[in-house]
């Protein structure tokens, strides 16, 4: 791409309806793969002791597949209320990083579309519209409406698994049977591909994946997301800049 | 659950929805309010692709044959069809197959 910080800078940044739309139904691939976590969240959730309708409202609130997951692994008759709150905070630290990465379209709308639709944000709808920006498409609507299309299927799928748990149980509890597993990775590949603009992105990419792999293996969590995405970040702006 | 269980699992509901909101909202919140410098902007150019690359690398690693080919089939749709659905429809059937015929 040869479009330089000027010309991005004078373009008008829209958000309509049709680009929410487009970002919806270019999401529901992965929001298949979303919901297939969703049920075994919901499964989950119940066994660790949850209502259907506690599982229900934490999805809808809280909203966050790894967080939520792990929140399980704390689950107890005493909620341990602050261990809770920070685990789940530590998990999402990767989310600050990726909302700043959104500036080209969030900065120059209503903030109040801009922290409305960052409500919804996952690393699916994030990785998509960073992508759908960096291709030149102007409308903002595409964010909200892949965020809206992962809550959609987040959600539903929460109140199949956590009400019909024997049943989804016994189909879904192992996503790898159906390859699902592999469908982020996939996905994620894929868009990686779509970022590829020269070789003179090698060396970033490479220092990002070998802190990421590090980070890895040496702390929980998805510290390695931040910590990677950071070391690429300040590799390429020494590179560049 | 215990009867003040009610009071507490709102009081973490509302605790972690804060903290998730927090993370989602902060990183544009502080990016909008620093001087765009280039070395701001060049930094910010590179953070999609290396968080991409993070997420992808250490779901790989410790992983087997069938993921390493169905991840190269997958970049080779990518490449030659630039195509979002076609790729990871490609990598689900390659993955499916591999792993019924490896192990």
């Amino acid at each position: 791409m040869k479009t330089s910080t000027e010309d991005k800078d004078s373009t008008q940044i829209v958000f309509t309806r049709k680009g929410m739309l487009q970002g919806f139904i270019k999401c529901i691939p992965l929001g298949l793969g979303v919901f297939a976590y969703g049920l075994v969240f919901g499964v989950l959730a119940v066994q660790a002791g949850m209502s259907p309708l506690q599982a229900q409202i934490m999805s809808l609130t809280v909203f966050a597949g790894a967080s939520q997951l792990m929140a399980l692994e704390l689950w107890a008759t005493q909620l341990p209320v602050l261990a809770l709150t920070v685990t789940v905070f530590a998990v999402n630290m990767r989310h600050l990083l990726m909302g700043a990465a959104m500036r080209d379209w969030l900065v120059r709308l209503p903030p109040g579309k801009t922290y409305f639709s960052l409500f919804f944000m996952t690393d699916e709808s994030w990785a998509l519209s960073v992508k759908e920006m960096a291709s030149g498409n102007k409308d903002a609507g595409f964010f909200l409406g892949s965020g809206l299309c992962i809550y959609f299927f987040w959600n539903s799928a929460t109140g199949l698994g956590a009400t019909m748990f024997t049943l989804v149980d016994r189909l879904f509890a192992d996503p790898a049977v159906l390859g699902l597993d592999f469908a982020f990775t996939a996905v994620f590949i894929a868009l990686l591909i779509f970022f590829w603009k020269g070789k003179s992105q090698v060396p970033v990419w490479l220092i990002a994946g070998m802190v990421a792999w590090i980070v890895f293996l040496l702390l929980p969590g998805k510290w390695y997301i931040i910590l990677g995405g950071l070391a690429g970040g300040i590799a390429g702006a020494i590179k560049d800049a | 659950m215990l009867e003040s269980s009610g009071f507490i699992f709102a009081a973490a509901i509302v605790l972690m929805t804060a903290a998730t909101y927090i993370t989602r909202a902060g990183g544009l919140f502080i990016i909008s309010r620093i001087a765009p410098t280039q070395r701001l902007q060049a930094f910010l150019n590179h953070v999609p692709a290396s968080i991409l690359v993070a997420i992808i690398v250490p779901s790989l690693v410790d992983k087997g044959p069938a993921e390493f080919i169905a991840a190269g089939s997958t970049a080779a749709a990518a490449i030659l069809t630039r195509n979002l659905i076609i790729s990871l429809l490609t990598g689900l059937i390659c993955v499916s197959l591999l792993r019924t015929l490896i192990f």
